[in-house]
């Protein structure tokens, strides 16, 4: 019975919304017919998942901010508009704006994957080079000890006054974020690999090259998608506080841009975009992660 | 010319900064064809013995030969089976067994190498299992798949550390009678090092038993009996159970001393 009620329960709280959104003050607007979507969109992806208690649960939450939301800012009206701007002004920008909107999810999105691809040839690299030699790996790795720990984003404003352009500053720090776990995963992946499957390796009479690609790379790829994939979230953060501080485009500068103009609904829209994005990257990164390691 | 022939190799391990001997003078040979197993309790030497072999670990003296040439390194002449491991977790069964293959055979096209590949894998009873990954198999399916991966790469010497060492009693039986069978099928004969502590699967499968104890070969015991085996008659047969009693009383033997030894040591 309490499952029962538990299951219709977001469908209620749809119905509620609807009924708030369908309200006279709206109809036939952009702002409405934006509302509209997205909530309509939740509700779509609810029915889809209608056998999952999660889903039920997060339905239930959503609907219900979204509800004290609408209330609170477009119906009671206790709030300053400007500041305490409604859902359907948020979802509004969208239609309005989705040309820059895009245009910074792209240009943030290039930002990331020339840092996670520079990231991922030197950290694979280096790493290779520094864990197949004891030599090397006895001291390069207390230095990097020290080093890596430091947090990138402070390299940024000296980065700013060496690299050529704020751009490639930002590459430069987003590609330092990524590239230590990744290195410190691929030397740990050589220099402890499992004896055992070393010993079969050697009796195969592998090439060194065999050795690096068919081994020593596979064998290691687990540990390196798992660093990147606890990567990504700090990299976006970077990232956007990086374009804050000084980029010409991207969502942190999207955001930055029209805080300075006090334009909150442009703000808010672009935090609930970043926040889409950094989820629909790590929905990315573990469909990869399933690819490429089937064998566990 | 023995195929194979260690003359007092010797090898030493470090742990704790100190020195340990792992092996004290280790002599034997085995002769073109052999079947022959080293057996003894646990760290007597066996697979340090068998890893010399492989070419995994380096003598500190003596001499390792195969064919008459001294030999260092591991070699496309040895195939090696472990107890774990022999396949490589990130490849299917079949990739394994073709990896194995390439290493050996760099000329073969691709449609020979699967050719190859499936053969061997339908020697061990695996048709069906080409695309599994290591980690869906059984322990006794990653066994077959690892003889297989190693019987392809057609090396005339094939070292075998406990290979059937963590499979099931029953499969255990299986996979000997598996190996026997291969082995007894194949036009060029294979020399075989086995290394296990089981008596019976020792009698079963060789032409010769070293017993190995205190890092080096003790005793060498002819198997005389008639090959094709088969399990059962050979369980009734008066001079298997004669020979099975001396080799257990040989592990126990040592055993008893060793009380002695400990005995004397605390009393003093």
């Amino acid at each position: 019975m309490i499952r029962k009620i538990h299951a219709v329960l977001p469908h209620i709280l749809f119905v509620l919304l609807i009924y708030l959104i369908l309200q006279p003050s709206l109809e036939g607007t952009d702002e409405y017919w934006a509302l509209l979507a997205v909530v309509v969109a939740i509700e779509l992806a609810l029915l889809v998942k209608r056998k999952s208690l999660v889903a039920a649960d997060i339905g239930i939450i959503v609907f219900l901010f979204l509800i004290v939301w609408e209330y609170l800012t477009a119906k009671a009206g206790v709030k300053n508009p400007l500041l305490y701007p409604a859902p359907e002004n948020v979802f509004a920008i969208f239609p309005e704006d989705y040309e820059k909107i895009l245009e910074g999810v792209a240009s943030s999105l290039r930002l990331m994957f020339t840092a996670f691809g520079l990231a991922l040839l030197f950290g694979v690299g280096l790493g290779l080079i520094v864990g197949l030699s004891d030599r090397l790996a006895n001291t390069v790795m207390p230095i990097v000890r020290v080093v890596s720990p430091i947090p990138p984003i402070i390299y940024s404003p000296y980065a700013v006054a060496l690299l050529p352009s704020f751009r490639s500053a930002s590459i430069f720090v987003v590609t330092m974020t990524i590239f230590w776990p990744i290195f410190m995963n691929m030397v740990l992946g050589v220099r402890e690999i499992d004896r055992k499957i070393m010993d079969s390796a050697r009796t195969l009479n592998l090439k060194k090259s065999t050795m690096i690609l068919q081994v020593l790379l596979p064998y290691s790829l687990p540990g390196i998608l798992n660093s990147v994939s606890v990567s990504v979230s700090t990299s976006f953060l970077v990232l956007t506080a990086a374009e804050m501080i000084g980029g010409t485009s991207g969502l942190g500068w999207y955001i930055k841009y029209h805080a300075d103009f006090a334009n909150f609904t442009k703000v808010i829209f672009g935090i609930i975009m970043i926040g889409i994005v950094v989820t629909l990257l790590n929905a990315l990164l573990a469909a990869l992660k399933k690819l490429l390691i089937r064998w566990r | 010319m023995s195929k194979i022939d260690l003359k007092d190799i010797f090898l030493d391990y470090q742990e704790n900064g100190h020195d340990f001997h792992a092996l004290e003078g280790v002599s034997f040979s085995v002769e073109n064809g052999e079947f022959v197993s080293i057996i003894g309790s646990s760290s007597c030497g066996k697979s340090t013995t068998l890893n010399i072999m492989a070419g995994l670990y380096e003598p500190k003296s003596g001499s390792f030969r195969i064919d008459g040439v001294e030999t260092r390194g591991t070699g496309k002449n040895r195939g090696v089976v472990f107890q774990h491991y022999s396949l490589f977790p990130w490849m299917t069964v079949k990739k394994n067994i073709q990896f194995g293959i390439r290493q050996n055979f760099p000329g073969l096209s691709k449609n020979e190498l699967s050719n190859k590949a499936q053969e061997y894998l339908e020697k061990v009873g695996l048709r069906g299992f080409e695309h599994k990954y290591p980690y869906q198999l059984s322990g006794g399916m990653q066994q077959r798949a690892a003889i297989a991966k190693t019987l392809a790469m057609e090396t005339d010497i094939l070292l075998m550390d406990e290979p059937f060492g963590a499979v099931d009693a029953k499969n255990r039986v299986i996979l000997q009678d598996l190996l026997l069978n291969i082995l007894d099928s194949t036009d060029r004969k294979k020399t075989v090092v086995f290394v296990t502590h089981d008596v019976d699967e020792a009698i079963f499968l060789s032409d010769r038993i070293l017993f190995m104890n205190r890092k080096k070969i003790e005793r060498e015991i002819p198997v005389p009996f008639e090959r094709p085996r088969h399990r059962e008659r050979l369980a009734l047969n008066a001079d298997y159970q004669q020979l099975r009693r001396k080799i257990v009383d040989l592990f126990y033997y040592d055993e008893e001393e060793n009380l002695h030894e400990l005995e004397g040591g605390a009393g003093i």
